[in-house]
């Protein structure tokens, strides 16, 4: 159970970090002057102490959504799988769970942006609500595949399996499933090429101009929000697509863990410096391929059989 | 002539549930009702008339209640007879009279001697009946007509946002539900299902479901936004349907279990937030006098309760975690992954895109509501209208609270809801291998599993967990005009309703088709560059342009002929009506009493001979 909460712990911790990662590795390429990668710390903790103002056209929802936005991902980071064998983990919620409850988040920074009344939360809202709708089916299928490879619906179950036991047979299925996973993690949490987390220009935002009215306090929380969705992802594509290291001894697995985090950051910051960002109407092409990906993972698995 | 039989008590069950909170809520309703009387008297026969469908045991009681709740829904949608209304009663009689004489057909068919058979002879004789291929089609096309199915689901749009407020959440909320009970009820009936059917079904479901959702998007009528929503949920429960009758077929009968009490499930589920739904749109349509969506916009202030209602139930048809909208359709998903199991590798293949079409659905359905909850109740006024709109009064109020109560409960006590469904259902009993304790369903899937209450009690801890240290930071807060480009924030530069759904109707294109016309202001003639321009998209449902239009083309041809030879031609009129006649006859021959090619041969013949020597002589 201590090792549970460590774990849970660990992911809050080190989910900031990440972000600050991908930001200091692309300014690091870009020749600029990097960042240190604890940065979002100390900015967390300076909104933290700043007044924080609503618009005057907002209501009630603003006030309460920054608490709905963050909450349903707070309980998604304690459903993630054990990160070393014999580590308690909660086996009775599956795939669908979490990504209902991402949803969810994602529902209320929606209502947030359309809140204040501005223009551009309304652009922020319209486009997410767009991506998002057609990343759904993209999850559901390639969560879908993975849990036909790992022989088990709840997430946990399936990382210990593949743990144990890969079968070689899959791997075609696996890798096309990873490959879709690994948009929809680049989609769901804005980065390039869906999205650009950096600029505040109206042709390219999507999530900052949904939280662009939110200050102070409120922005840490949405900004911590983010930054954990992202660990998220993270977490569950390096537990499902990349199973080794979780049945060495748990400081070890602890590290590989956190090596794989890191690696995966390293690849999105990768990509993120070699690719523009998609026209909005060229997005669904991206996540077509996601789409068709997760679908050939299945018949792929389905026509070599068990 | 009545039994209470277990299906029956459970749709008696949804029916009670769905009409007293509409009780309250039409006592407030009431007073904006001109035909008083005329309103009661039709309002009360619709909900006993519905009663009756589901209690009736016998062919002539369900006909008789069947057409009475079609009778008394359509003088309801009639209560205010603008145009608008007649228009749409007229579309409505037509549609559900259409799929009357499929029912009656049935019955005529299956039934013998007797109209007084009552449905357990009825099952019997199905058994020796030997085209039970056609009784299914039959009744596929009679119930889901009025289910609202694609592609007999037209009529949905335009009958719901026409009648009364508290009427549109009874027909959307449980009308439909009879008549998905009504298609349970008689598909039980007939024996040998065959694999076709649960594909044919499950199709109709996963296509419903994507028309609706999408066609939900592009409306801008709030009243029409829902009831297009009723047909993807109906297409939700009809892919449940079609997933229990295809593990039926394949001999899987947990499986199958399973699918149905998920099917009936979501149907519990869908009349409690639909209901809600159209309770609270109505709320805002009673205050602001319009069900145009663009008018409306930051009702939060003025009637925060209403808000509060309309986003319960938003959370729970988006199918959000933990409600029950959630619960319903995380079981018709675990329904369609145990297919991996089957042995038919082609079906198995087919799963995944009726898989596909319900994830595509879910995620809609979310864009679809928050862009109905945002642009109702957030932001600013757009219209003089939602500026002085008032909370409405304390009955109405009620009402949407006591069905709040009820979406609510579904979630609390699902453990419950699932079992009386599993018991009243002919299926396998499967309730313990679902629930080893009530805190958690197990799916039949390896490790699939949910627990609603415990990702409530997860979601509220870790809420107030935060809420405490945002208390203990204890930021300073102030309310101040915010950064709108140096302009003031108005009504007319938030996003509207058109603007939200742009993207996506930009994408589907090809099945919206909308005409988009742009107005540009000319000024003496001449073209101005920076004249006011009017952009409105139109878009009218495809299956409407395609399908209905022509129809109604022919149609309007063959009356043409018909009138054309009644009127001056008598002869070649009365020898059409004995062609039609015999025609009638032999078909009654050859379909019912003996099937052989040579029997057809000869008839053809005949037939052929008469139609010489009626119509031969024109020369």
């Amino acid at each position: 159970m201590i090792n549970y909460i460590l774990t849970v712990l660990m992911i809050f911790l080190i989910a900031p970090f990440l972000l600050g990662l991908i930001k200091s590795i692309k300014m690091y390429l870009l020749f600029k002057k990097p960042l240190s990668p604890f940065q979002p710390y100390v900015d967390y903790m300076k909104l933290l102490q700043k007044e924080v103002i609503y618009a005057k056209e907002s209501s009630i929802i603003s006030r309460i959504s920054i608490f709905m936005v963050l909450a349903p991902i707070v309980t998604v980071v304690f459903l993630m799988p054990p990160v070393f064998h014999g580590s308690f983990y909660i086996s009775f919620i599956d795939a669908f769970t979490i990504t209902g409850l991402l949803s969810l988040s994602t529902f209320f920074l929606m209502l947030m942006g359309l809140d204040s009344a501005s223009a551009f939360g309304g652009i922020g809202s319209s486009r997410e609500a767009f991506i998002s709708a057609l990343v759904e089916p993209a999850m559901i299928l390639t969560i879908f595949s993975i849990s036909l490879i790992g022989k088990s619906i709840g997430i946990s179950g399936a990382v210990l399996n593949l743990n144990n036991y890969f079968d070689i047979n899959h791997a075609a299925s696996f890798i096309l499933a990873s490959i879709s996973f690994f948009i929809i993690l680049i989609a769901e949490n804005g980065r390039i090429p869906v999205d650009n987390p950096e600029t505040h220009l109206e042709l390219t935002m999507v999530h900052e101009a949904m939280i662009l009215e939110s200050s102070g306090a409120n922005l840490a929380l949405i900004e911590l929000a983010s930054a954990l969705k992202f660990a998220v992802f993270s977490t569950l594509f390096v537990s499902l697509f990349l199973p080794f290291g979780v049945n060495l001894c748990w400081c070890l697995a602890v590290l590989v863990f956190i090596v794989k985090l890191v690696l995966v950051s390293i690849a999105v910051a990768l990509i993120e410096v070699n690719t523009a960002k998609l026209r909005l109407f060229k997005v669904p092409n991206l996540l077509g391929i996601a789409i068709i990906f997760g679908f050939l993972s299945l018949f792929v698995y389905y026509v070599i059989g068990e | 002539m009545f039994s209470l039989n277990p299906l029956s008590l459970l749709f008696v069950f949804l029916i009670l549930l769905g009409a007293i909170p509409n009780l309250f809520y039409m006592a407030g309703y009431l007073s904006h009702i001109k035909r008083k009387t005329y309103f009661l008297i039709h309002y009360f026969t619709f909900i006993f008339s519905m009663t009756g469908v589901v209690l009736s045991d016998e062919i002539l009681p369900f006909l008789f209640f069947w057409e009475l709740m079609s009778l008394s829904s359509w003088q309801l949608i009639l209560t205010e007879p603008t145009d608008e209304a007649i228009k749409a009663g007229r579309f409505y009689f037509f549609m559900t009279h259409f799929g009357f004489v499929f029912i009656l057909m049935f019955f005529l068919m299956l039934g013998g001697d007797s109209l007084f058979t009552d449905f357990n002879s009825l099952s019997h004789l199905a058994e020796n009946f030997k085209y039970p291929t056609l009784l299914f089609l039959l009744i596929t096309i009679g119930f889901l007509s009025k289910a609202g199915a694609v592609p007999l689901h037209v009529w949905l749009p335009y009958a719901h946002p026409a009648a009364p407020s508290p009427v549109s959440a009874l027909m959307s909320g449980v009308m439909l539900k009879v008549a998905i009970y009504a298609f349970l009820r008689f598909l039980f009936i007939i024996p040998n299902w065959q694999i076709e059917w649960g594909v044919i079904i499950l199709t109709l479901g996963a296509f419903s479901s994507l028309v609706g959702v999408l066609f939900a998007i592009a409306s801008h009528d709030i009243k029409a936004l829902l009831a297009n929503h009723s047909i993807e949920n109906i297409g939700i429960i009809l892919i449940g349907i079609g997933v229990g009758m295809i593990f039926t077929y394949l001999k899987l009968p947990e499986l199958a279990a399973f699918a149905f009490i998920a099917a009936l499930y979501h149907t519990f589920n869908h009349m409690s937030f639909k209901s809600l739904l159209f309770m609270s749109a109505g709320s805002v349509l009673y205050s602001t006098h319009t069900k145009d969506i663009e008018k409306y916009g930051g009702l939060i202030k003025t009637m925060p309760i209403t808000a509060f209602m309309f986003l319960i139930a938003a959370i729970s048809i988006s199918a959000l975690p933990p409600t029950n909208g959630f619960l319903s359709e995380w079981m018709i998903f675990q329904s369609m992954l145990s297919s991996s199991g089957i042995d038919n590798l082609v079906l198995k293949l087919s799963f995944p895109f009726a898989i596909f079409a319900l994830a595509l659905t879910g995620g809609l359905a979310v864009a679809c509501f928050v862009k109905a909850f945002g642009i109702t109740f957030l932001g600013l006024a757009r219209s003089e209208n939602a500026k002085h709109a008032k909370e409405v009064n304390t009955l109405m109020l009620i009402g949407q609270i006591l069905m709040a109560l009820v979406v609510i409960s579904l979630m609390l006590f699902m453990p419950f809801f699932i079992k009386i469904i599993n018991h009243s259902l002919p299926v396998a009993d499967i309730y313990h291998k679902l629930f080893k304790n009530i805190w958690i369903m197990h799916s039949l899937n390896p490790n699939g599993a949910v627990a609603p209450l415990l990702i409530l009690a997860g979601l509220i801890v870790s809420m107030f967990a935060i809420y405490a240290f945002y208390k203990y930071l204890n930021p300073k807060t102030r309310t101040y005009c915010t950064w709108a480009c140096g302009y003031n924030t108005s009504a007319k530069s938030q996003y509207s309703a058109t603007g939200f759904a742009g993207p996506i109707r930009r994408f589907f294109e090809w099945l919206y088709r909308p005409e988009v016309h742009t107005h540009t202001q000319t000024l003496a003639g001449h073209k101005t560059k920076f004249s006011s321009s009017l952009y409105e998209v139109h878009i009218k449902p495809l299956f409407e342009k395609s399908l209905y239009d022509n129809v109604v083309k022919w149609l309007n041809y063959l009356s043409y002929f018909v009138y054309r030879l009644s009127h001056f031609e008598r002869a070649r009129y009365s020898s059409l009506i004995f062609m039609l006649l015999i025609f009638a006859l032999f078909s009654f021959r050859v379909f019912y009493k003996e099937y052989n090619w040579g029997n057809i041969l000869l008839e053809v013949i005949v037939m052929a001979i008469f139609y010489k020597f009626i119509f031969g002589e024109e020369k």
